[in-house]
């Protein structure tokens, strides 16, 4: 973890130094998420799989050199073998970025997600510290994303608080046509978080299609 | 033979204490006018000059009062008249006359040969007398900063502002002048932009026949408590996007997908290394290299680059329109705003 931060910390300060954000007016994002989430669950009672399509939404507001992103999910996933069993899925995020540059920022924020199944619910919530690259690929009607992240903190209700790590990463494509407000944006997002105390590791995956409008 | 010799003893002190006090009395420029004005009264008109020129010597002359050496001058011009030394009348006369333009020597006191030359002299010389306030604050927008001149007889005369330098930085009137004239400044250039603050120079040039004859000048301590905001800095090239593709957009656009839809691909070997994926990545990873491809191939050397046109007119508008909301609050502010002018005692350089 203290090799991602000081690479983080790094690149920021270089990215300060050559290229410099204009200012930029206030922005809005708004959008809709169709998310198709696989989710894989190793513990002591054996692996459970579940995957299924889930709603949400988003939306970010940027003033200058800050963003602030807010996200939900909501859906069931639905168990992949016969041991598994069906699961609720409520997830919800709101990050605080700053853009030291147009093509390079950092983020940090919570990301809370629950199971819910007839056994009980299980809760994980992660703070989060993460880079992100952006970068043009067709003029700015299409660009390019990738982003790391690990967390700087972790609590999840499995009975242990020993061994706890997380991490993820997401990348992706945005399009947005120029002259109007839509944008669309396609995405693969995975994270891992464990807690080696409890022999708990939960992955997600997640394919995600947003459709959403823009407002300066 | 001791009490005489004490009685000398205190007469030589005494008078040793008491010459300076008499020296300094003969000495003193006022009481040096009033015994010319009683030698002059006593037609006693060589004591009454010679006295005046004493009264008048530069380092006398100073701890006259304006009033003072009006008066010694005066009397001195009448004093030279009836020595029949006209030549020295008139230069009295003339630096009476340069000393306050206003000046007229009271009738009732100077007989008519008197006051005639001195009219001819004053006829001659052409100055102008400067009355300004000594400290005045005065509204931005609609006030103006006046200032009254009176010549010494109707000439014409050019009146400007000129910067601490001598440089001219306004022009306020150039024509004749009557009886008085009243200038008017409204703390601006030339061009209209507000002077610069300090030391301004209020200058009046006599002139005659189109030659300047004479210079009058006020020092002005210029000021204004007007606080505007900056205007944005103007649009580097760094803020803006290339117009027209050059090899390298192709090639960066070729480069950004290939990498990023590389480490879509790789997210799951970073994040969770042994764990089974998914092949949705591969989607997302395909359309970024996809398209990077398309990128490299729409975007030829040379070819204008339609996106990047259009991004950049939205950062210039949004340039424009910050820029003319700081034009619309600089007016704002400037519309209560107020300037300062303190002047100083007019001189002729």
């Amino acid at each position: 973890m203290t090799g991602l931060l000081r690479w983080i910390g790094v690149a920021l300060a270089v990215g300060c130094g050559v290229a410099p954000v204009a200012a930029q007016g206030p922005a809005l994002w708004a959008g809709a998420t169709l998310v198709g989430v696989r989710a894989q669950g190793d513990g002591s009672l054996g692996p459970a799989r579940t995957a299924g399509t889930v709603l949400g939404g988003l939306v970010t507001a940027r003033r200058g050199k800050f963003e602030l992103e807010g996200r939900y999910l909501q859906g069931v996933l639905q168990p992949q073998d016969d041991a598994s069993p069906r699961r609720d899925l409520v997830q919800g995020q709101l990050v605080l970025g700053f853009r030291a540059t147009p093509w390079l920022s950092a983020h940090t924020g919570p990301r809370a997600r629950s199971y819910i199944t007839p056994a009980g619910t299980e809760r994980w919530l992660v703070w989060l510290l993460g880079g992100r690259v952006e970068s043009p690929i067709v003029g700015t009607t299409v660009r390019g994303h990738v982003e790391l992240w690990r967390a700087l903190a972790l609590s999840a209700n499995v009975g242990s608080d020993v061994g706890r790590t997380g991490r993820g990463g997401d990348a992706g494509v945005t399009v947005q046509p120029p002259g109007g407000p839509v944008w669309f944006r396609l995405a693969y997002g995975i994270d891992q978080n464990a807690v080696r105390g409890a022999a708990r590791r939960e992955t997600v995956e997640e394919f995600t299609l947003t459709v959403g409008v823009r407002r300066r | 033979m001791a009490l005489a010799r004490s009685t000398r003893f205190l007469t030589v002190a005494a008078m040793a204490l008491a010459a300076p006090a008499t020296a300094a009395r003969a000495q003193n420029p006022a009481d040096l006018l009033e015994r010319a004005v009683r030698a002059y009264q006593d037609l006693n008109f060589d004591a009454a000059a010679g006295l005046l020129r004493r009264a008048l010597m530069p380092q006398l002359a100073d701890s006259l009062d304006h009033a003072g050496r009006a008066r010694a001058l005066t009397y001195l011009g009448a004093a030279e008249r009836f020595r029949e030394r006209r030549d020295s009348a008139m230069a009295a006369f003339r630096r009476l006359v340069l000393l306050d333009p206003r000046y007229r020597p009271d009738t009732l006191v100077f007989p008519p040969e008197v006051t005639r030359l001195f009219d001819e002299v004053r006829l001659r010389t052409k100055t102008v007398a400067i009355r300004v306030p000594d400290d005045t604050v005065i509204p931005l927008q609609r006030g103006s900063f006046a200032a009254w001149l009176v010549p010494s007889s109707p000439h014409n005369v050019t009146v400007g502002i000129a910067r601490g330098d001598g440089s001219p930085l306004r022009e306020l009137y150039a024509g004749p002048v009557g009886d008085s004239l009243d200038v008017h400044w409204d703390g601006r250039d030339s061009a209209g932009a507000l002077a610069p603050r300090g030391r301004l120079w209020l200058t009046v040039e006599s002139r005659v026949g189109g030659a300047a004859m004479r210079v009058v000048e006020v020092p002005l301590e210029l000021d204004y408590a007007l606080d505007t905001v900056a205007h944005p800095a103007a649009l580097k090239a760094g803020q803006l996007l290339p117009e027209r593709a050059s090899r390298r957009t192709g090639l960066r656009s070729l480069a950004g997908g290939l990498l990023i839809g590389a480490a879509a691909v790789s997210l799951p070997q970073i994040v969770a290394p042994g764990q089974r994926s998914s092949g949705t990545r591969i989607a997302v990873g395909g359309t970024l290299a996809l398209s990077g491809l398309v990128g490299y191939l729409a975007q030829p050397p040379g070819r204008p680059l339609p996106d990047n046109v259009a991004a950049n007119q939205v950062r210039r508008e949004d340039w424009r329109r910050r820029t003319d909301a700081v034009v619309a609050e600089n007016a704002r502010r400037k519309a209560g705003a107020s300037f300062r002018v303190r002047a100083g005692q007019s001189v002729a350089p």
